[in-house]
């Protein structure tokens, strides 16, 4: 099992350390590649199992498209072939058609899938999250200066339903990208850790014979029932 | 129309401070709302003395600030200052607003303002700042500041040309402001017998910010503060022109120089972050044309606020409260790194939640807590570890994930059974991790866990 955390010097913000941390603790015989920013990323020319890309800042963000854009065709391959790619933050932006900065400029993504973000510096959106996969409640809070649109040229299927909180953009019903084992959210809390459920299926599901563990299962259970039952408190707000 | 804005802004600015001080109110925040809904340019349009001095950054502004206003203070000036109010532009306005009279002109000898590093844009471009000091820029709270990236954007924009900055050498960040602009750095160079930490949770640099190759370390103190230099493009960090000379923070002293001449200090306490809150108090005090050993002679003046670190000793036992900013991983950590190094026998409460008032229908994001250095509780001299609020459980995941026994974490939702959860007889030394408010809750707790330990004796 080998395991990438791409960019992982400037992709590591917003408390997703703790989702790798929680990857080295599920797959503690796997091989961890941290992979920086000016390296060549090493799921293109090698079997990676898992990719994990987390939330980097605006520059950082410029900076891995600057990457990735010249693998664009390779990197879709992959995805098309099955790649388990996991983005938690801005990462799920790369995928989009162009990012939208507050002068109106249009910073042309990867394009694989037909929405844009709109990025707006002195508006952070920020608070709570309760969404539903499939009738799994998924937890979590958000913290971006983006919301995400889908353009009309297409579709693409969402992660999951919204219940409380922001989706894709403000009054959107749906979250995230979910598109093969390419899976692209805007959740923290860590993502992972805050969704033992989800984690436990996702990652049990694709890697079950890597005799994945599941560290202090019983208690991250605890913290999720609770927070699920705050969540649903009608007067819930964050 | 700018002018009879402002009058009728100043006029009623006093009628409110003057309101509301009647009704027993503090009055540090409200006037400034009033002031600049009425006069959008209020700030700009008040006439101010010759010296302004403006400090930020993540951590030490607080502290900074109240100790360069403590000094001026006993040396006889007169200081408009924001200290008991809010750090953002409302505060800021409400002190000017108060120390100015009727025509606007800022009556006081200096004008020393603490700012929230989020309102730059709403202040420096409207006040004549003659000096600023960033004390660092960290990772702090996701919602409000996102990362330092981006709280760097925002000031090096709003630096206004003439402003000259004072930066911490150890800062890759925050001392790569505004280049163009005048500018002096202070540091603290490796002290002699200083162990580094090299392998923080949190480095929120480690790549060259002119070429992105990762940065050879000369030292790190922490996190990403130290000295570094670039294998790529030859950039390296600063020369210093404030720093400190040697050191000894067990015995609380430190010599400081700038050069020319070197004056002995005595310190407010053993740890390093107060000694960096000295030195750039200093640096702003000498650049304000005070001799580096007048200010020496009155360094004992120059005290830590109470509520930032507090010891209650109680017979051989001691209580610490000290402020570790709910959501700052960084200040937690810091905090955690500092008690860790006692030796005595610890129970740590981490009551630095995110506190909303007993109904608590507040979710709190729990990502900060992961970028926590929570290893530094997994030491053996630390008994016991309580978690506190809505959150306990998550908290108590975090820390069984970074390694934290779970036999020493102790999970207490309501903050007022804490002190029955402390093993009083295991224990010589209780610290209370606290946030910056509510003071009624810590206050309490403090007041709980003191009569227990008291009663333990
Ligand atoms: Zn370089």
């Amino acid at each position: 099992m080998r395991i990438e955390f791409l960019f992982s010097e400037v992709a590591n913000y917003l408390g997703e350390r703790g989702d790798m941390d929680l990857l080295r603790q599920i797959f503690p015989q796997a091989d961890f590649i941290d992979t920086p920013i000016l390296a060549k990323p090493a799921f293109l020319d090698e079997k990676v199992d898992l990719v994990f890309l987390g939330p980097m800042s605006e520059k950082g963000q410029e900076l891995a498209l600057e990457k990735l854009l010249p693998y664009r065709d390779k990197l879709w391959e992959k995805i098309e072939a099955g790649q388990v790619f996991l983005t938690v933050g801005n990462g799920m932006e790369l995928f989009g058609r162009y990012i939208e900065t507050d002068e109106g400029e249009r910073i042309p993504c990867l394009n694989y899938f037909p929405y844009y973000a709109k990025r707006q510096m002195l508006k952070r959106q920020a608070g709570l999250f309760l969404g539903d996969k499939a009738g799994l409640k998924i937890v979590g809070s958000k913290a971006q200066f983006t919301q995400i649109f889908p353009l009309d040229d297409g579709d693409f299927s969402r992660f999951c339903r919204v219940e409380k909180g922001m989706g894709l953009h403000k009054g959107s019903e749906g979250e995230g990208l979910h598109y093969k084992n390419l899976l692209g959210t805007h959740i923290l809390g860590p993502f992972l850790v805050v969704n033992p459920v989800f984690t436990k299926q996702w990652l049990g599901g694709l890697f079950g014979d890597q005799n994945p563990v599941w560290p202090y299962y019983d208690l991250a259970m605890d913290a999720y029932h609770r927070r699920l039952l705050d969540l649903q408190n009608p007067k819930a707000h964050g | 129309m700018a002018g009879f804005r402002f009058r009728i802004a100043q006029a009623l600015g006093k009628v409110c401070i003057w309101g509301m001080r009647l009704l027993g109110r503090k009055a540090t925040h409200a006037p400034g709302v009033v002031v600049t809904k009425i006069d959008p340019n209020y700030l700009r349009h008040l006439t101010l003395p010759d010296k302004v001095i403006v400090v930020t950054g993540t951590n030490g502004k607080t502290t900074v600030s109240n100790m360069v206003k403590d000094y001026l203070e006993k040396m006889g000036f007169s200081v408009a200052n924001n200290s008991y109010g809010s750090n953002t532009r409302f505060g800021i306005a409400s002190a000017l607003l108060d120390n100015s009279d009727l025509k606007g002109r800022v009556k006081t000898d200096y004008v020393l303002l603490e700012m929230d590093e989020r309102s730059c844009l709403w202040v420096l471009p409207y006040i004549r700042t003659d000096y600023l000091l960033v004390t660092n820029l960290f990772s702090d709270s996701y919602s409000r500041n996102a990362h330092p990236d981006f709280i760097f954007s925002l000031l090096d924009r709003y630096i206004q040309p003439n402003t000259k900055l004072l930066l911490n050498a150890e800062d890759p960040i925050s001392n790569r402001l505004a280049l163009d602009n005048d500018r002096v750095y202070y540091s603290i160079p490796l002290l002699e017998g200083e162990e580094e930490e090299r392998h923080s949770r949190v480095q929120d640099l480690v790549n060259c910010p002119v070429c992105q190759t990762r940065l050879e370390v000369d030292f790190i103190r922490y996190n990403h503060i130290g000295h570094y230099h670039c294998p790529n493009c030859g950039y390296r960090s600063p020369e210093p022109t404030y720093r400190v000379v040697r050191a000894d923070l067990e015995g609380q002293n430190a010599v400081l120089g700038n050069g020319k001449e070197e004056a002995s200090y005595k310190l407010p306490t053993s740890n390093i972050v107060d000694l960096y809150n000295i030195l750039s108090a200093t640096s702003i005090l000498q650049e304000l044309g005070f001799p580096l050993d007048k200010i020496a002679g009155l360094s004992e003046a120059i005290s830590v606020v109470r509520s930032r670190f507090n010891l209650t000793q109680v017979g051989d036992k001691a209580l610490y409260t000290t402020l570790a900013k709910a959501l700052n991983p960084i200040a937690t950590s810091r905090t955690m790194a500092f008690l860790k190094k006692e030796a005595s026998r610890k129970a740590v409460v981490l009551a630095n939640t995110e506190y909303k008032g007993p109904k608590m229908t507040y979710v709190e994001n729990t990502a900060w807590l992961y970028d926590n250095d929570f290893r530094y509780l997994a030491d053996p001299s630390i008994v016991q570890v309580i978690c506190c609020g809505k959150r306990s459980i998550d908290y108590a995941l975090c820390l069984a994930l970074a390694g934290v026994p779970e036999e020493k974490v102790v999970i207490c939702e309501n903050h007022d059974e804490i002190a029955d959860k402390i093993a009083y007889d295991r224990v010589d030394q209780v610290w209370l991790l606290r946030d910056t408010d509510p003071d009624e809750l810590f206050d309490r707790m403090h007041d709980q866990i003191q009569e227990r330990m008291e009663a333990a004796l």
